[in-house]
């Protein structure tokens, strides 16, 4: 049922005349039975208008529209005005049949032309209300239950047009409209779902101009342009008029760098429609899609000239200002396209986000502009703004380029604001950061819980991205530029970037692997789009230790000179992809032979199956059998046994981590009988591979302490807690204090700044540190500010007193 | 700020810069470890029993002797149930003077219904409305911490002239197991932690704002909902306040300036470092005053005159200092 509906009234009416409109000559009989017309000049002329013989339309329902003004001819004749920019011809005609009278008598046909009429006049209620009531007097009519679902595609709500398609489709499973409308509401969602869709589609019916545009689209998402471009050609060729089929044509000539093409196809678009910005918004839409969002503004201003106030290019040029970090104009776009239309909930989630970010802090520092929440600022301007210019000087320096600036980071507490900073809707789970070549936005220390994440490579491995878009730019494939920053983001610091290690080699193991010629497309797939990540940066590796940085450079460079795919491999590192695989295959055997060996599971570890002092003992060389070894010894208190299996199962696959990992219960066991000297050993092993858990460095800081390990061990763990939860005031007050006594006066400075913004427990205490650091430093001006701080906190502390004597010289 | 707050305030800092002055003759404790339901809590709260208790002997300096401990596992006579704690309370009375303190903490686990909060006991529990009926005739300043979930309630119970109530959580919703026990044990037990302004006497206000924090700061760096905030009512009004919000809500004066631990000594009998000792408070009263007008003041002026006073202070401070 319908009745959420969300903003009102539910209306239903629509749209025999809409699937009329979307099926071609083939299925005209069907249609005719399903929505009971008779006129077969109707027919006949929607089979024009799929042809694109529009003179020969327009003559064949002229006539009849004449005679019945509220009838199936006037309808199609509206929507046909529509389609060719004849606006006002087309309101006039729309408009009559939205005035009828409606009564008990009233057929299922006459409320779906209503709805049909009042979606494109803007009536969405009324279209709704229409829907309804037709549906609900030809419940099992497909034709009705696909208009309502093509209207709720219209206003952007996915979710209730999919269960309308799905009402079709449960009417009649052929049912070629929902078919492709179900398509429609898959496509962003679930690709291999809209993919299923389309080719039901085309095995019904060959001729579906809409199926094979939007079979190109997922093409284009995949990067296979070539099938694209064969997509949009075979609908093109039976609609050579169709507008959307030659807007895509143009986009794709854009994106080839083939303007006189594109000139060429929006000319041809807007000869038959002069209105149809789709000739220019479809280019900025792939260009975007490409990452390559300033051309895509060019693109949808473009488009504005011809509408200016088109909500679609509206809306998407507001998301792309936002990717080029303009977010000023952004949100005097996104309110236009929301004054129009106020169904589209990015439109509304983004300038809800950019409510919020109108309140966020701003730190401008030489080329970086950095926008952090008010709370989060005091902590956070200590840390983000350094690591992000060391990394970009890093990069500078390795990459032989300075980026265009200024380039925006921004660093969201709730993570769904980031989300829909980043996409426009909530979500998007999995994900931590984001680039867009100028713009970076990223989860904040506090959107997720301490230890799940760490904020300081995923900023890194955005910054990297910032290099590899602008050198070839924006044009790098998706492989090449997140194997660079995950593989820069390794080089960072030891233990970044090594999450994904295990996953990938039993992935490896498996055969799950992707070849290069597939890596590009697994970024795409939710499945194998972590595996992807990493190795794509094995490969990155590969190829600096093979070829150099140079020629890594000249890669990224060629993609930003045009060339693609393995010519541009070609040009940037002299080798084409077969050999390229072939040394990356001996390269993955060398690397994770031994370790894919250790990590297959013997059968007689499924449970109920054998014993694990057996199993280890026949699989001497399996990871497995001897954790589940490991494991059992420790619960049977032979807790020295236990240690040498564990052991060995750590040499064996020395990335294991998390809490069942060898190392770790090996730490838990030290730790217990109070063995810090070996807890030490096992966390610090383990730490070489972790870098998000908090759990472990604090453990290893509290065995640091017991033992009273040399002040350099003690300084790396605060460093890392610091890094992972950069709001443990008492950590930056240990910290800061250590540093002052190694005499990093400026480290100590900033981490008692942190300290006192991140909230301290010893307020007085905190300042009178950050007194003595700016002594330490020359500073006498805010080591007074910060005596007297203190002393205001605290008038009797003797310390803060002494220390503002002291400042003052007396 | 209105007329009536401000000279509330002023007369809160001023007495809260005389250490002493409002501290009582005579400290007493009674610690009420209830039901704990489970071995894990039951262990939990013999370390906070165990804990409080030796902190209030030392550092705290309370006298072996007027610290009463009922507990769940203890012997008859002191097993945590109504019948002994009204027998205890009962038997203060009579000893308790306006001039002495009366500490309480329950620790365990609490309930509200809807209608009744109430503490569980061994046997039947205490309505917040029976631990009222006990308390009242107590001539003694009271300091009644309630640890424990569903705690909120009490304060609006107990609260009255003389009274500090101190509850874990501020809401119905807050019936989880507490850790402001934890923290607020280990505010006292570790004074140079909590003593936010350094004058080297623990404050109830400090005991509470230390622990408060600690509480908030350990829900964020385990990731989790907060699920207990603490409250503090000393104004009678019946509402309790968090450590924050406690400056607008007027809460705060009494927990100022009573004090857990044991009063400093004697002024000097040096004529020079007692006058000297003198001049200091006159300072330190100074300071607090001008820190209760800072908001009406231009910045300029009162970091100028804020400046001239602390660094009076500091020279009197160090004269006080080597002259001792």
């Amino acid at each position: 049922m319908k009745s959420g509906f969300w903003r009102g009234a539910l209306i239903r009416l629509v749209a025999v005349a809409l699937a009329i409109g979307t099926v071609s000559d083939g299925r005209t009989s069907r249609i005719a039975h399903a929505q009971g017309v008779s006129d077969p000049i109707v027919v006949k002329a929607r089979a024009a208008i799929n042809r694109g013989e529009y003179a020969e339309a327009e003559a064949l329902l002229k006539p009849l529209a004449a005679k019945a003004p509220e009838g199936e001819a006037a309808l199609e004749l509206g929507l046909f005005y529509e389609l060719l920019g004849r606006v006002d011809e087309s309101r006039s005609l729309l408009r009559r049949i939205t005035d009828i009278q409606v009564g008990p008598r009233t057929s299922p046909a006459e409320y779906a032309r209503l709805g049909r009429a009042a979606r494109s006049l803007g009536e969405f209620q009324l279209a709704n209300d229409a829907y309804r009531l037709a549906t609900e007097k030809a419940p099992t009519d497909p034709a009705l239950h696909t208009g309502w679902g093509e209207l709720f595609l219209h206003v952007h709500n996915n979710p209730e047009a999919a269960k309308s398609f799905q009402d079709a489709l449960a009417a009649d499973a052929k049912w070629i409209p929902a078919l492709v409308g179900m398509a429609r509401a898959l496509v962003d969602v679930n690709p291999p779902g809209a993919e299923k869709a389309i080719e039901q589609a085309l095995s019904l019916d060959p001729n579906a101009v809409e199926a094979y545009l939007l079979k190109a689209q997922l093409q284009l998402d995949k990067s296979d342009r070539e099938a694209a471009k064969a997509s949009i050609a075979k609908a093109k060729s039976i609609n050579p008029a169709s507008l959307e089929a030659l807007a895509w044509s143009g986009a794709v000539a854009y994106i080839e760098g083939r303007q006189a093409d594109l000139q060429q196809e929006a000319a041809a678009a807007l000869k038959i429609n002069p209105r149809f910005s789709g000739a220019y918004r479809v280019p900025a839409e792939l260009a975007a899609a490409n990452y390559r969002f300033e051309e895509a503004v060019v693109m949808s201003r473009k488009a504005l000239e011809i509408d200016p106030n088109d909500v679609r290019t509206l809306s998407a040029l507001g998301v792309q200002l936002l990717r080029t970090g303009d977010e000023a104009e952004a949100r005097q776009v996104l309110e236009k396209s929301f004054a129009i239309d106020k169904f589209d909930q990015t439109t509304f989630n983004l300038l809800t986000m950019l409510d919020s970010l109108e309140k966020f802090e701003v730190v401008t520092e030489g080329n970086l502009v950095f926008k952090s929440h008010a709370s989060e600022m005091p902590v956070m301007r200590e840390y983000v703004g350094p690591l992000a210019q060391q990394a970009l000087d890093i990069f500078a320096k390795k990459y032989d380029f300075v980026p265009k600036g200024p380039i925006l980071i921004e660093m969201f507490p709730k993570h769904d604001d980031f989300a829909v900073r980043t996409v426009g809707l909530p979500g998007m789970i999995g994900a931590l950061g984001a680039c867009f070549g100028r713009v970076v936005t990223l989860d904040s220390p506090k959107a997720r819980p301490p230890g799940d994440f760490n904020w300081a490579p995923t900023l890194w491995h955005e910054l990297a991205h910032v290099i590899t878009l602008q050198l070839s730019k924006q044009r790098v494939p998706r492989w090449l530029t997140e194997g660079i920053s995950t593989y820069e983001e390794k080089l960072g610091s030891p233990a970044w970037g090594r999450e994904g290690e295990l996953s990938f080699v039993a992935a490896y193991g498996q055969g799950e692997h992707m070849t290069l010629r597939e890596l590009n497309a697994a970024f795409q797939d939710p499945e194998k789009i972590s595996l992807a990540y990493y190795e794509a940066s094995i490969l990155t590796e590969h190829i600096v230790e093979k070829y150099g940085m140079g020629a890594l450079r000249k890669l990224l460079m060629s993609y930003g000179e045009g060339l693609e795919g393995e010519a541009a491999l070609k040009a940037g590192l002299g080798v084409d992809i077969d050999t390229l695989q072939a040394d990356f295959d001996t390269l993955l055997n060398a690397k994770y032979g031994t370790i894919v060996k250790a990590l297959r599971p013997p059968k007689e570890l499924e449970p109920g199956k054998g014993n694990p002092e057996s199993v280890a003992a026949a699989f001497p060389d399996s990871f497995q059998a001897q954790v589940a070894y490991g494991e059992f010894l420790r619960k049977a208190g032979r807790i020295d046994e236990a240690f040498k299996v564990l052991e060995r199962a750590a040499e064996m696959v020395p990335m294991a981590t998390g809490a069942r990992s060898p190392r770790s219960v090996m730490a838990q066991m030290a730790i217990e009988r109070k063995d810090s000297a070996r807890a030490i050993s096992e966390l610090e092993k383990l730490m070489q591979y972790e870098n998000t858990d908090l759990d472990a460095v604090r453990q290893l800081l509290k065995q640091y302490e017991i033992t009273k390990a040399p002040p350099a061990k003690l300084l790396a763990a605060y460093e890392r807690i610091a890094q992972l939860d950069p709001f443990d005031a008492a950590n930056h007050t240990a910290l800061g204090r250590m540093k002052l006594q190694a005499g990093d006066a400026r480290t100590a400075v900033r981490e008692f700044r942190a300290a006192i913004a991140a909230g301290t427990l010893d307020p007085a205490g905190a300042h009178s540190d950050l007194a003595e650091g700016y002594l330490a430093i020359g500073d006498k001006v805010l080591a007074r500010r910060a005596a007297l701080a203190a002393i205001e906190v605290a008038p009797g502390y003797p310390r803060a007193q002494d220390l503002l004597l002291k400042v003052v010289g007396q | 700020m209105t007329r009536v707050a401000r000279v509330c305030l002023l007369l809160t800092l001023t007495a809260a810069v005389v250490p002493g002055l409002a501290a009582a003759d005579e400290r007493y404790a009674l610690i009420v470890s209830g039901a704990s339901g489970s071995e894990k809590f039951a262990e939990s709260q013999k370390t906070w029993v165990s804990s409080l208790q030796s902190t209030l002997q030392k550092p705290l300096g309370f006298a072996a002797d007027h610290i009463i401990v009922l507990s769940e596992g203890a012997g008859e006579s002191d097993i945590a149930n109504r019948a002994n704690v009204t027998r205890t309370l009962t038997a203060l009375k009579p000893k308790l003077t306006a001039d002495d303190t009366l500490l309480v903490v329950l620790l365990g686990h609490g309930t509200y219904d809807g209608t009744a909060a109430k503490f569980n006991l061994v046997g039947p529990d205490m309505e917040s409305r029976e631990w009222k009926a006990s308390l009242d005739g107590i001539a003694a300043r009271l300091v009644f911490v309630n640890t424990t979930s569903s705690s909120f309630e009490f304060v609006q119970a107990l609260s009255g002239k003389n009274r500090i109530v101190i509850a874990a959580t501020d809401s119905s919703a807050q019936k989880y197991a507490t850790v402001f026990p934890q923290y607020f044990i280990e505010a006292l037990a570790d004074q140079a932690k909590a003593d936010n302004d350094k004058n080297g006497r623990l404050s109830v206000w400090e005991a509470f704002t230390y622990a408060s924090q600690a509480v908030k700061q350990s829900f964020e760096q385990k990731g989790t909902l907060v699920t207990e905030r603490s409250i503090i009512d000393d104004n009678g009004d019946g509402v309790g306040k968090e450590a924050t919000a406690t400056a607008a809500g007027g809460d705060g004066v009494l927990a100022r300036t009573t004090f857990l631990d044991a009063p400093p000594a004697a002024t000097s009998a040096n004529a020079a470092v007692a006058a000297l000792d003198k001049r200091r408070i006159a300072i330190e009263v100074e300071i607090e005053q001008l820190k209760a007008r800072k908001g009406e003041m231009p910045a300029g002026q009162y970091e100028e005159e804020f400046e001239r006073l602390a660094i009076e202070l500091a020279k009197i401070s160090a004269q006080i200092r080597s002259a001792k």
